[in-house]
């Protein structure tokens, strides 16, 4: 078996990307594998300020300071405490992207006799949020459907030709969108129960609001 | 229970304690099964564990017809509603057993789309931690439940 060679396209996103994606159908990639996209925002960044002090505290751990005591009562050296500063926290990272976005569209050649994989293929578009300038392709792949509206969910992505698109995976009271890297992580919206971030050892805690609409 | 004076081929108890007994071997457990938990809670009442042997393997799926409420797997917040609305359609008496680290308390599922332990939206009478548990800890869990069950003897869940 020969290892895969993935065809890998980078591509304006909007009519470009859509003439591209049209031609590879055409070439026979008959499967959408996959649709996703990435939130390139925090890219290159490092840490944000809380979290390098959290790093810097974290350094110094209770077993480092053990070591080191049991060293130098042995009258032996281990090193220093090593304090990273700011720098030693970004050095390395790649540059910070312009665009914000990119989605990538997985492809596959299968061969609808034997069910063999005959290529594969993969479209990456990067862009920016304002304006909306995906255009759908579920016109070429049904699953595209599915996988856009999973898209929109998550990350907030619109496509020009689906102003009403729908959520897939999340309710439909849900404010925001989780996996954009500017949604707070300890944000929580829950249908019933307590509400976000309220200490659980508040008597309200597990009072059960009568949320549920019984026709 | 029995002594003396009775006649042979009887015994006598309380009605709280026949009744608490008469309930504690016949569970009939409704599987809310919403991920790989449910794998274990399969093994579990196979026959190679064998819940039968505890009165308590008999799912029924519908909640009107069950007393257990077997919630088996992680429950988001989209979900919650609906598990609240099972737990409302059931009878009395009725208890529920959190099956898995997810149900108990979130497990590692501390995220934007997890209920933080089920007892937030119902009351739990009984948490069985792992992931997913061992058998051997489901059929522990079962019979702690049965204890409970016999000391509440004739009062409604």
């Amino acid at each position: 078996m020969t290892a895969m060679v993935w065809d890998v396209r980078r591509v304006e996103p909007g009519e470009p990307a859509f003439e591209l994606l049209k031609k590879l159908k055409e070439d026979g990639y008959n499967v959408l594998v996959d649709f996703t996209a990435v939130d390139y925002s925090a890219w290159g960044k490092g840490p944000k300020g809380d979290e390098t002090d959290d790093l810097k505290r974290a350094v110094p751990t209770e077993a480092h300071n053990l070591v080191h005591e049991i060293a130098s009562a042995r009258g032996e050296e281990y090193g220093t405490p090593h304090l990273p500063g700011k720098d030693t926290l970004t050095e390395g990272l790649p540059a910070p992207r312009k665009e914000r976005f990119e989605v990538v569209w997985r492809l596959m050649k299968l061969d609808p006799e034997t069910g063999d994989d005959r290529g594969r293929a993969a479209v990456y578009a990067a862009f920016d949020e304002e304006p909306p300038v995906l255009r759908s392709a579920a016109s070429l792949w049904p699953v595209a459907d599915w996988l856009e509206r999973e898209v929109w969910d998550m990350f907030g992505i619109r496509f020009v030709d689906r102003p009403d698109i729908k959520r897939l995976l999340l309710y439909e009271e849900f404010k925001g969108h989780p996996l954009r890297k500017d949604y707070p992580i300890t944000r929580r919206q829950p249908l019933i129960g307590p509400k976000a971030g309220e200490p659980a050892g508040n008597p309200s805690f597990n009072h059960l609001e009568p949320t549920i609409k019984y026709e | 229970m029995t002594d003396d004076y009775s006649p042979a081929g009887t015994i006598t108890t309380k009605l709280e304690d026949a009744l608490g007994w008469a309930r504690k071997y016949s569970l009939w457990p409704y599987p809310f099964v919403t991920a790989c938990c449910g794998m274990e809670y399969m093994s579990v009442s196979a026959s190679h564990y064998d819940l039968d042997r505890f009165g308590a393997a008999f799912p029924r799926f519908s909640p009107r017809q069950a007393d257990v409420l077997m919630v088996v797997g992680t429950v988001s917040h989209k979900i919650a509603p609906v598990l609240r609305r099972i737990y409302d359609q059931m009878a009395s008496p009725k208890w529920v057993i959190a099956f898995g680290v997810c149900t108990c308390t979130g497990g590692f599922y501390n995220d934007y789309s997890t209920v933080q332990g089920i007892d937030t939206i119902l009351p739990v009478d009984l948490y069985i931690p792992g992931c997913p548990p061992r058998p051997e800890t489901v059929i522990q869990g079962i019979m702690l439940l049965q204890e409970k069950i016999q000391k509440m003897g004739g009062k409604l869940g």
